[in-house]
């Protein structure tokens, strides 16, 4: 008897099923990026005008307003990553090593966030830091100030809504990690002689180290590519880089200069990206974000 | 245990953080004043009154269920089609027949995917600010414009009803799928 061989057929078979998705990525994803690389070279243009050449880039490239644009977003971002990786290790932990019924609700309030509209989660901030907003209220019945303290508008209320806006996703990628983690490994550290925080760094930290660095690449990306966040709960000189290609392309109509933006954020993102690989293997990262 | 004592608080401390912004949204969309702000001395339904009578409003949420909708038969029709490609790749043929009768048994995921990019479309404001064109607005967009100014007690109350609309349709949508799947192991 002929052995069917596994595999035959499969592939010729079911390779149409893949199709859609081949093409809906080539077509969403590639075809807009070659489109964009053109139009930064001039090759392509919406309006007939522009000669082909280098000189958009050039233009950007030798402006430092640019270069300090890019390392003011990429310095938010990790500070932003930073602030809620401090912030998410505590419930992640907790979550993870706690008992399955309270472990079901603490997740299901992590995921809550997801559900909530990004732009009402940013904007509910303004209800809380305004002139007018809760904090300021609450001072000045207290009568601890007299005037509204600003708040609102600056560096740190961007960063502020940008570590509300990531959070989840940290919290969620170190549970991960450190999920069905005994909680009783600290405590056996602790009874042999670690001090808490040895036990923390020497036990718990390396165990939750795929997770913080995907929650880390998560985090930084999401809060670098950012533009309506400073947009809401920044100040006029709170803008980011992507707040730049928004200008660039709707306000100024000038889509080559548009282009070289955005193709250079996606360069830093992708260093960024390879650097973490190289830090903690990205094959980690991405098993521990599954 | 005080380790295990101060991690609960700071647990608290930081579920807070993410979740009190949210409960003065909702507060505030009831509050009688006009400025918003604390403390709220009257309470009122006024403002939501006020939405369903709001053209624009309205315009915006029918905009974005109907995105929301292309979105996820689009994107489940593709997602499906690749996924069971790729689950079959071992498989020796019968591509159609392994379809009809798999079809049936995809349907809680089918859900949760469909779910999921309505969800992950109707919220979309990043894209949508480059694409749509001048004059359409969707419901983050048309926040986003009336945040302009300042946060109005109609903005809240929007923000309330968006928030609530989506948890209804979420618990909802696993609901049906918990019921589907209890149907099955039964």
């Amino acid at each position: 008897m002929k052995m069917p061989r596994i595999g035959s057929g499969g592939p010729q078979t079911h390779k149409w099923l893949l199709t859609p998705a081949i093409v809906a990525i080539g077509l969403l994803l590639i075809l807009p990026l070659a489109f964009i690389t053109t139009l930064s070279l001039g090759l392509s243009s919406l309006d007939g005008s522009g000669e082909p050449g280098f000189g958009a880039w050039r233009a950007v490239l030798s402006d430092g307003f640019y270069g300090w644009f890019l390392v003011k977003t990429l310095f938010v971002a990790a500070v932003t990553t930073a602030i809620a990786a401090l912030l998410g290790f505590p419930p992640a932990y907790l979550i993870a090593t706690s008992r399955l019924r309270w472990k079901g609700l603490l997740l299901l309030l992590i995921i809550l966030p997801f559900w909530v509209s990004y732009i009402i989660r940013t904007m509910s901030w303004i209800n809380i830091l305004g002139a007018s907003g809760a904090i300021n209220e609450s001072l000045m019945a207290l009568g601890l100030v007299s005037e509204p303290l600003p708040l609102l508008f600056n560096q740190g209320a961007v960063i502020l809504g940008l570590v509300h806006f990531v959070l989840p996703f940290m919290i969620l990628n170190i549970y991960v990690a450190l999920d069905g983690l005994d909680h009783s490994l600290a405590e056996a550290a602790r009874a042999l002689g670690a001090s808490p925080w040895q036990a923390f760094r020497r036990v718990v930290l390396p165990l939750s180290l795929p997770g913080l660095a995907a929650g880390s690449l998560i985090s930084f990306l999401l809060a670098a590519g950012s533009y309506v966040t400073p947009t809401i709960l920044g100040g006029p000189t709170d803008a980011m880089f992507s707040n730049l290609i928004y200008e660039s392309v709707i306000i100024q109509l000038d889509w080559r200069t548009g282009a070289v933006l955005a193709l250079i954020l996606l360069a830093a993102f992708g260093t960024v990206t390879i650097l973490f690989g190289r830090f903690f293997g990205l094959e980690r990262i991405g098993r521990a974000s599954l | 245990m005080t380790s295990r004592l101060a991690l609960r608080a700071a647990t608290i401390a930081i579920y807070g953080f993410l979740f009190v912004p949210l409960i003065v949204v909702m507060l505030l969309a009831f509050s009688a004043s006009q400025f918003g702000g604390f403390p709220i001395e009257q309470w009122t339904l006024g403002w939501f009154g006020a939405l369903f009578e709001n053209d624009t409003i309205l315009g915006a949420f029918r905009t974005s269920i109907l995105f929301g909708l292309l979105t996820a038969l689009i994107s489940t029709t593709v997602g499906v089609l690749a996924a069971l490609a790729m689950v079959h790749y071992d498989f020796p043929g019968k591509a159609l027949v392994a379809t009809v009768l798999l079809a049936p048994l995809l349907v809680p995921a089918l859900l949760a995917g469909a779910l999921f990019a309505f969800t992950i479309s109707f919220d979309n404001i990043t894209g949508t600010l480059f694409w749509k064109p001048g004059g359409i607005e969707t419901v983050p967009t048309q926040i986003y414009a009336m945040l302009r100014d300042s946060v109005s007690p109609e903005v809240n109350a929007l923000g309330t009803v968006m928030v609530v609309g989506t948890i209804l349709i979420f618990v909802g949508g696993m609901s049906i799928m918990r019921v589907v799947f209890r149907g099955r192991r039964a």
